[in-house]
């Protein structure tokens, strides 16, 4: 009876740490993208990549995984960039265009924006998992 | 002034009988009236399959339960002139035709706002200006191929219109 006490208590702690120790290696970031298009060219492109001050609350929405063994998220997306755009492409893109034609000259201006969102970063092993959170 | 009286009448007369329609042709009047509001249900191409009917444009992709509208675009994009490596030149390229793939399908599913303005002086279009805008958020689009030649990369994306996402 005692036993059965001892292994259940045990395993009980087991769980909680791993789930502490889950929460402790996820990370929060806030992630922002834009970039702009003058006549077909790429002229400016930003990402901008920080930690939260607060944590993400929300529902995981999509989520894009990474073979490294790195834990910084501005080196993992530098090394993955292909990888990455291909998953915010998927996510919610705001598309401001805008062309001026004069005389039969065209300038066009096309700016792509995916606003500031949260996103956790979970680390385990050589795997990061980006989980976008709203 | 007899005259005047007559004529009066005359006017008075035509513009009652022009004006009342005997059964037949109140009959008729509501008969159309039903067949085009039959037609303009049917115009609503909801039914399956879609039946092309005179006046109605169900040619064009309308969302229905059934079947989902998939909307395909190619975008390009060049690469700038002074670039390091070939790598840098493709992916700048890559980011540009990305952005207009991502304008042609805020163009095909928002639309388009145009906007024209011609100068004319002394008999003579002195200068043109058209200007087009499109603001628009896209969701949930991907990328189906990827080709670089020239220094030009054309990107085809596609996005999926389902009945469900509405509905929801």
């Amino acid at each position: 009876m005692r036993g059965s006490n001892a292994s259940r208590s045990l395993s009980l702690s087991i769980c909680t740490l791993s789930i502490f120790s889950t929460l402790i290696l996820a990370d929060d970031y806030r992630i922002g993208y834009r970039a702009v298009v003058k006549d077909a060219l790429l002229v400016d492109e930003k990402l901008n990549i920080s930690h939260s001050m607060t944590p993400c609350i929300g529902k995981a929405e999509s989520y894009t995984v990474f073979n490294t063994t790195s834990r910084d998220l501005s080196k993992i997306i530098k090394d993955n960039r292909d990888k990455f755009y291909n998953f915010l492409v998927h996510q919610n893109l705001h598309v401001k265009y805008n062309s001026k034609t004069v005389n039969s000259i065209s300038t066009t201006l096309t700016t792509l924006t995916f606003p500031t969102e949260c996103f956790k970063v979970d680390f385990k092993g050589n795997l990061a998992k980006i989980t976008l959170v709203k | 002034m007899k005259y005047s009286h007559f004529l009066s009448l005359i006017l008075i007369a035509s513009t009652v009988f022009v004006g009342c329609a005997t059964k037949e042709e109140v009959a008729a009047s509501e008969q159309n009236a039903t067949m085009h509001s039959a037609m303009v249900h049917d115009c609503l191409c909801t039914a399956k399959p879609l039946v092309k009917k005179q006046g109605c444009h169900c040619d064009a992709p309308v969302l229905t339960p059934y079947e989902d509208i998939r909307i395909n675009v190619v975008g390009q994009g060049v690469s700038p002139v002074n670039t390091t490596s070939p790598a840098q030149a493709y992916a700048l390229a890559k980011r540009a035709a990305i952005a207009d793939a991502y304008r042609l399908l805020a163009e095909k599913v928002k639309g388009v706002r145009v906007e024209g303005e011609d100068l004319i002086k002394n008999m003579m279009v002195t200068r043109s200006t058209i200007r087009t805008y499109v603001n628009s958020m896209i969701r949930d689009a991907t990328i189906q191929e990827t080709t670089f030649k020239e220094g030009l990369c054309e990107v085809q994306m596609q996005v999926v219109l389902s009945h469900y996402q509405f509905v929801r």
